[in-house]
């Protein structure tokens, strides 16, 4: 390669169909420190310009990892942003857990050949679990729990165990997790935005957890300062404060539908089993107990300050709600 | 495509039409915007007998494919200008009934009556609460009845009011007792009372009431949180004084054979956190909660199944079923004793032994000061 083109950095993009990547994707674009953004997905970009490019490559085939081992090294890739995760749990575990823990695999083997700067991983705090001895504020040293039965959340933790097995692995990169709270906001998905689109919304009878959002633009900017500064280790990422989730509920315009903790398992399992609902009977463990994180640390190294607290991010969630009403389109899928 | 519905959105990304801070209230619509909108809504009301045409161009969105993200160039979504003000109830009722784009609609759908029962059932509650889950509304709805029931049911007598600091972090030390913890909720009616510029007492429950359907979710409103080292530090910290009950659900389910004896203290917890916070220790002796529920015997075999740690059977519950579960009206008595402070060198918290040693002195303490208000009781003829 010539020299002139040496200044910037070379950043590859997992995931980025979806509005974080998206954004990100967009705001690298503008940014003169950045030479080339690779976006390596399944479904092609919704943006398109010299300095993008698109990388077909699925991370759920087995010869992924040498594809991906090929690309950056032609690239010379010195940055990874990998957010290839599902939003929602799906019904096809072995997809889900092909794509989660052996995408994430594939991509940090490959990382591993090639000595990236900087590798971001989006998280969940649905890895710390909902337990009944949770603190009221969980910090980034707990230990990743999950919760008892739930491959889908073992999937995430799996993935991000394998993360810092490369960070011990890879002295020299800066390794970062960023453990998203329930992300609300018109374009995106998850756990809880299903849930509360329901207008009746199933909940554990005679409990009621505090609960976290963290606003969609307030994940975005916690995500360039991790890009833009050198911060290694994981971090809770959430809007200030909490709010009961009988009170977020209703702030949705919804109502409570109170199901005996003794019946979730089995009402909620066949319900899944019969893919009548979107929720895996074990995740009501999440409507049960508290899994509310400490941001403390986010906010010291990373510098981030949200803009929404959680509140906040859940009524404007509600006023777009109340415009659209319909379910938020899933991108939660199998492309 | 519905380009002018969507259009309103706040976040969009395009240049913001004028409409847009109309469309979303919770984006800090000021009251007198409100207000300006009523006369339209009432315009618009005669619409709500027929079908209207507003509900079934709101219909159209429904099969809308996703916004594709075509404007996705033009600008970072993230450059939002302020967060939205947190809107009140009365704000978000008149949303629900004049609400901008799909107008009035029916009020009957069920989608609206669900809103509207949503926003009705918000009034009983805050809807901002601390980070432990406080909520000063709900807080103040039950005052009245705590209020009635420590001074007219249960009449409570405070000794020793000279004793409680002025203002906190300060840690109340009190024996429990009395099956459910009416204890904690009269101990910190009193604290307030005799302090009331303090900040509002918080209380800690053990996992068993904290985990019980309802009972935990109503504690944590009134001001509980769940005992853990870390809830202690962090509300300590705050500024809070804080109710402590080592002896846990020994103490509450006691026998009532063994009322107004002190159980174990649990392993000291109370006191490491008092060392490593340096806040004053306040004991505090209870007697009357024992009496409220007079515990006969516990099965243990019948709470498994229940997930409970035992089932306390006493003279009216389970035989009269919830309603065996009102107390009985007897007289209290709350002693404050004088603060304990220790020189943060003569122990060390991680000093197991020693940490034992104290909080069993704590905890004769506290026995001596339920002996003497019983001896007081005793005396006054009752």
């Amino acid at each position: 390669m010539s020299s002139r083109d040496q200044t910037g950095r070379v950043v590859a993009l997992t995931g980025a169909a979806e509005f974080l990547g998206r954004e990100l994707c967009n705001r690298l674009l503008h940014d003169p420190g950045c030479r080339k953004v690779l976006i390596i997905d399944v479904r092609e970009p919704a943006l398109s310009s010299p300095k993008i490019e698109y990388i077909p490559i699925d991370l759920t085939l087995p010869n992924a990892g040498r594809e991906l081992e090929a690309v950056f090294a032609r690239f010379r890739v010195d940055t990874l942003v990998h957010q290839a995760f599902l939003s929602h749990p799906i019904h096809d575990l072995d997809y889900a857990h092909e794509l989660q823990v052996i995408g994430t695999l594939h991509l940090l083997h490959a990382a591993t050949s090639n000595g990236l700067r900087k590798v971001i991983m989006e998280g969940s705090t649905m890895v710390y679990g909902a337990r009944p001895d949770n603190p009221n504020f969980i910090t980034e040293d707990a230990e990743l729990r999950g919760i008892p039965d739930c491959p889908q959340v073992a999937d995430l933790i799996a993935a991000e165990k394998a993360l810092w097995e490369y960070a011990a692995r890879s002295p020299q990169t800066t390794v970062t997790c960023l453990r998203l709270a329930s992300m609300l906001g018109r374009n995106s998905d998850g756990f809880m935005i299903r849930m509360l689109s329901h207008p009746l919304v199933p909940t554990v009878l005679g409990f009621d957890p505090l609960v976290q959002f963290v606003h969609e633009s307030d994940a975005l900017e916690a995500l360039w300062l991790a890009l833009q500064r050198d911060a290694p280790g994981a971090f809770n990422i959430a809007g200030d404060g909490v709010v009961p989730l009988s009170v977020a509920i209703r702030c949705a315009g919804r109502l409570p539908l109170p199901i005996p903790h003794g019946l979730t398992d089995r009402l909620g399992g066949f319900l899944w089993t019969c893919q009548l609902s979107d929720t895996p009977a074990a995740l009501f463990d999440y409507l049960r107990y508290l899994w509310v994180t400490d941001t403390a640390r986010a906010r010291s190294v990373l510098g981030f300050a949200p803009r929404f607290t959680s509140l906040q991010a859940l009524q404007n969630f509600a006023a777009l709600h109340r415009m659209l009403p319909q379910r938020p389109i899933g991108t939660g899928e199998r492309p | 495509m519905s380009r002018s519905v969507l259009g309103r959105d706040p976040f969009t990304r395009s240049p913001a039409p004028p409409p847009a801070a109309e469309a979303a209230p919770s984006a800090g619509t000021p009251a007198k915007k409100n207000r300006a909108r009523r006369p339209q809504a009432s315009q618009r009301k005669p619409k709500r007998s027929r079908p209207a045409p507003a509900s079934a161009a709101a219909v159209q969105p429904r099969n809308a494919p996703p916004d594709p993200p075509t404007s996705a160039l033009a600008q970072p979504v993230a450059d939002l200008e302020r967060p939205p003000r947190p809107i009140d109830r009365r704000e978000l009722m008149d949303e629900i009934d004049e609400d901008p784009v799909r107008g009035p609609g029916s009020p009957f759908a069920p989608e609206t009556l669900i809103q509207r029962l949503a926003a009705r059932t918000l009034a009983c509650r805050g809807l901002e609460v601390d980070e432990f889950g406080y909520d000063p509304v709900s807080h103040d709805k039950v005052q009245p009845l705590l209020r009635w029931l420590f001074d007219s049911y249960w009449r409570v007598r405070i000794r020793g009011q000279e004793h409680l600091p002025e203002r906190g972090p300060f840690i109340v030390v009190a024996n429990h007792g009395g099956v459910l913890p009416w204890d904690a909720l009269m101990l910190k009616l009193a604290a307030e009372r005799t302090r009331p510029d303090t900040a509002p007492v918080r209380f800690l429950m053990e996992d068993f009431v904290f985990h019980f359907p309802f009972l935990g979710a109503l504690l944590t409103r009134l001001g509980g949180a769940r005992a853990h080292p870390d809830n202690a530090r962090r509300l300590l910290g705050r500024g809070a004084p804080l109710l402590v009950f080592p002896e846990g659900d020994k103490g509450l389910g006691k026998l009532y054979r063994n009322r107004h004896q002190l159980q174990r203290f649990g392993r000291g917890g109370f006191l490491k956190l008092a060392l490593r916070e340096g806040v004053p220790l306040v004991p505090a002796a209870l007697v009357g909660p024992d009496e409220i529920h007079p515990v006969v015997t516990r099965l243990r075999w019948l709470a498994r199944p229940l997930g409970l740690p035992y089932l306390p059977v006493t003279l009216t519950f389970p035989a009269l079923g919830p309603l065996g579960l009102l107390p009985l009206p007897v007289r209290w008595s709350i002693a404050f004793g004088e603060p304990l402070r220790w020189d943060r060198d003569a122990i060390d918290p991680d000093d197991a032994v020693h940490v034992a040693a104290q909080a069993e002195r704590v905890r004769e303490k506290i026995q001596q000061m339920v002996n003497d208000l019983l001896d007081e009781r005793a005396r006054a003829g009752r």
